[in-house]
């Protein structure tokens, strides 16, 4: 009941700062100089892309946990996590593209952060499906923590390849700070956190519902083998 | 397409995205709660056979 009010909470929370978001995106924001108004999409994606690297993030750490635990409450957290992280980095990729027809004048293009972003994906829809092939719980949950941290690797991969080679895709972080106008960096900083939240609800809801997955299947057990 | 259609099309994209993942979510809590309806039926109907 105490994590109902909780989850509540943080859904209501989410729910604020979301509209907060969206005031800020649409109507607060001024209209980037050379780009026009399709830059608005860098608001959103920008977050996307964040909560995709946050929920392989935490995968990898209940990735570590599962295997020195082998609780199956890191399992839980571990390929819930990953689903999500799934969901973000197609609206990353998806939204990026969109972006770059009229900005780079291409729906796509061979760029190493495009790409490597696209294998990130990849990997872990490979993963999220070859998990679901394996019947045994204990085999799957011990294969899906050693791919979860193996593909972690792809992640500083993405992140550090707009500084290591030659790219088209802008760089936010400098050395110098961020390379953004106060008002689009507080819209940016606001769009963050919302979609960390929406992240944080998303996780809550699949955890719980997993939890509720296995109470079933242990009370469909006592009736089996009672009968 | 203009620049307000690729900026209508991202959003709605992302819209689309995180509204599927939930009615997913509810999908999947409604089928779970018809489980445990049928399990505590079962347990009402064979009530020798609780532990």
């Amino acid at each position: 009941m105490r994590r109902d009010k909780y989850l509540l909470a943080l859904i209501g929370l989410t729910a604020v700062s979301m509209i907060a978001s969206l005031y800020l995106v649409f109507v607060y924001v001024p209209t980037e100089r050379t780009m026009g108004l399709v830059q608005r999409i860098f608001y959103f994606h920008v977050p996307s892309a964040w909560v995709g690297f946050l929920a392989f993030l935490v995968a990898f750490v209940a990735g570590i946990a599962y295997l020195a635990r082998r609780d199956w409450r890191w399992d839980v957290a571990e390929a819930t996590s990953v689903e999500i992280g799934i969901a973000f980095s197609t609206i990353a990729l998806v939204t990026g593209s969109l972006w770059a027809r009229p900005t780079w004048n291409t729906w796509w293009t061979w760029d190493p952060r495009l790409t490597t972003t696209l294998v990130l994906w990849l990997y872990y829809v490979s993963m999220l499906l070859l998990r679901q092939m394996i019947e045994n719980k204990e085999r799957q949950a011990r294969f899906s923590a050693v791919l979860s941290i193996v593909g972690f690797v792809n992640v500083p991969i993405v992140f550090l390849t707009i500084r290591l080679w030659r790219t088209i895709h802008p760089v936010l972080f400098t050395s110098e700070g961020f390379a953004l106008e106060s008002s689009m960096l507080l819209t940016l900083l606001v769009s963050l956190l919302t979609f960390t939240l929406l992240y944080f609800c998303l996780l809550w809801l699949r955890v719980r519902q997993e939890y509720l997955r296995a109470e079933i299947d242990r009370m469909k057990d006592q009736l089996l083998s009672a009968s | 397409m203009n620049n307000l259609a690729y900026l209508f099309a991202a959003y709605a994209f992302i819209w689309a995205v995180v509204l599927a993942y939930v009615y997913t979510i509810a999908r999947r809590q409604q089928a779970l709660e018809k489980e445990i309806r049928a399990l505590q039926q079962s347990v009402e109907r064979n009530p020798q056979k609780r532990d």
